[in-house]
């Protein structure tokens, strides 16, 4: 009831104990997004098919749009035009979404609760929805924080953690969920080279072995073409290239050479 | 001009309607309340413990300030008797609420607002609702609760002290001079039950004000660190203007 009414703030929240299956990885279809801000387009008119169990970037320069199509995908924006599926299923369709589906999302600030511990932070979910007995919460938060690399660090404050470590409780924080879906928004930034290298290796190895689909948003283009199944270059909105990443970097589309090869961040080479 | 006035009354209009609509959201969650003990026991303890020394100091100057300035004059006709009744009933019905609400809003709100606002801008409240929790249930239900709760509680003890405070100053101020138990008389005779459920009524709708503005606001911040500084003062500003506003029309309607 309140849903509508109170739509800015209002998460509906479900009293009965959450869906806890093992992830299944989803099929993503977006259809003819579109979305404007005072007047200013942001995306036009967005076609994506990502299938289940698929790691696919969107890359692009900055301020194009990909932030934007992200939290499109998670409902935190709702869209002017067009519709995204999950499985064949509108998510705006319904006030509470695609049942049965659990999403997740990194954030590029990683966005932790500084009041919380690591091990909060990371069972926040499986409390607050009540998904199991506190003994197996704390087994599911030890299991998820070795499958990033950060067994033992359960009790340390947030301040204590590097911005890598950060990263890697969010991504913990967001496989406590069994996600069927996990985005990550410019998961790099702010990282060096080697701590991005590390994180790279996070993710591939939870592609080895877990079954969820992985959307990334990143400018970096050698994280991209590194850990991606396919990619899709978006620019001034629009979608300009989808492509695996030899495709993309055999791309004879000028936008895309033109962000590809530059002498500083890209693959060095003339455009 | 006229436009930019508009403009204004619109921007008005809109604050009050997303402040109904939070509100509306927030008293909805309070069934969710059992879920979220911990954390309100500790805004409570927060609010209320956190702000105890100081309110105390603040309640005991006032009232001896009060019974200082109102008891001399009143010695002036002989009549500093019926000063236990004036400090009793300014700190009751009047002193006690607003001035400890004041207090609480420049300490509790401001940074209810400053928490909520780094939320909001470093993208914690996005998190929460991609984890499928009402940021409302979770920041804004134990906030006003425990303002609800503790607000009161902290008018009480205020009150307390603020008359102890005049009372001391009317018994050693030579100019003054009114025994203890004279003092109490007077005091007991002008208080009864009405009054302290005056003060107390208002104390609970400053509290609701204070963390209803204070998250209000801080769900509202954008921008980086300036933002969050401009939510802080914003929130104190509102707060202050909130409560003196509610005092006259809670007075008028208690009279």
């Amino acid at each position: 009831m309140f849903s509508g009414l109170f739509a800015d703030w209002f998460v509906p929240e479900s009293h009965g104990v959450a869906n806890y299956a093992e992830p299944r990885g989803v099929g993503l279809r977006i259809e003819g997004l579109s979305k404007s801000f005072d007047g200013r387009a942001v995306l036009r008119d967005i076609h994506l098919d990502i299938a289940a169990g698929e790691t696919f970037s969107i890359i692009g320069p900055s301020g194009t749009g990909k932030s934007v199509l992200l939290k499109h995908i998670v409902r935190l924006i709702e869209p002017d035009a067009g519709c995204i599926r999950i499985d064949g299923e509108d998510i705006f369709a319904a006030d509470n979404g695609v049942s049965g589906y659990r999403y997740s999302m990194v954030f590029q600030t990683s966005a932790l609760f500084n009041s919380l511990t690591v091990a909060e932070n990371v069972g926040l979910w499986l409390r607050e929805k009540r998904v199991c007995p506190e003994a197996r919460i704390r087994a599911i938060v030890s299991e998820k924080l070795a499958l990033v690399g950060l067994e033992g660090h359960e009790e340390k404050a947030i301040s204590e953690l590097s911005g890598g470590m950060k990263k890697r409780v969010a991504i913990a924080r967001s496989l406590a969920m069994n996600p069927d879906l996990i985005l990550y928004d410019e998961p790099t930034a702010e990282l060096d080279p080697i701590t991005s290298d590390e994180l790279a290796q996070v993710i591939m190895d939870l592609k080895a072995k877990v079954n969820l689909t992985t959307v990334i948003v990143t400018h970096d283009l050698s994280f991209a073409l590194y850990l991606s199944d396919r990619i899709a270059m978006i620019d001034g909105g629009e979608i300009v290239a989808v492509g695996t990443p030899d495709e993309i970097k055999n791309s004879e589309n000028p936008v895309v050479r033109k962000f590809l090869y530059t002498n500083t961040k890209g693959i060095k080479g003339d455009v | 001009m006229i436009e930019a006035i508009g403009r204004q009354l619109m921007n008005m209009a809109q604050t009050a309607g997303e402040m109904v609509r939070l509100f509306a959201q927030t008293v909805y969650f309070f069934r969710e309340a059992p879920r979220n003990l911990p954390s309100i026991y500790r805004q409570t303890a927060e609010v209320g413990i956190g702000t105890l020394p100081v309110a105390s100091v603040l309640a005991l100057f006032v009232g001896m300030v009060l019974a200082l300035q109102t008891g001399s004059e009143l010695a002036l006709y002989g009549t500093q008797e019926v000063i236990g009744a004036i400090v009793g009933l300014s700190m009751v019905k009047e002193l006690g609420p607003v001035m400890t609400s004041l207090l609480v809003a420049g300490r509790v709100g401001s940074a209810m607002a400053a928490e909520v606002g780094a939320m909001q801008v470093y993208e914690e409240i996005d998190a929460l609702r991609t984890l499928e929790i009402s940021p409302v249930r979770y920041l804004a239900m134990p906030r006003l609760l425990a303002c609800l709760l503790a607000v009161p509680c902290l008018v009480i003890f205020s009150m307390l002290i603020g008359i102890a405070g005049g009372a001391f100053i009317s018994n050693v101020n030579p100019l003054i001079d009114v025994p203890y138990n004279v003092y109490y008389e007077n005091l007991i005779r002008a208080i009864g039950y009405e009054e302290i459920f005056k003060g107390l009524t208002k104390a609970t709708v400053f509290g609701g004000i204070i963390a209803h503005v204070g998250c209000y606001v801080g769900f509202k911040t954008r921008g980086g660190a300036r933002g969050i500084g401009q939510s802080t003062t914003r929130a104190v500003v509102m707060s202050f203007v909130m409560i003196l506003v509610a005092d006259y029309f809670l007075s008028r309607l208690m009279m």
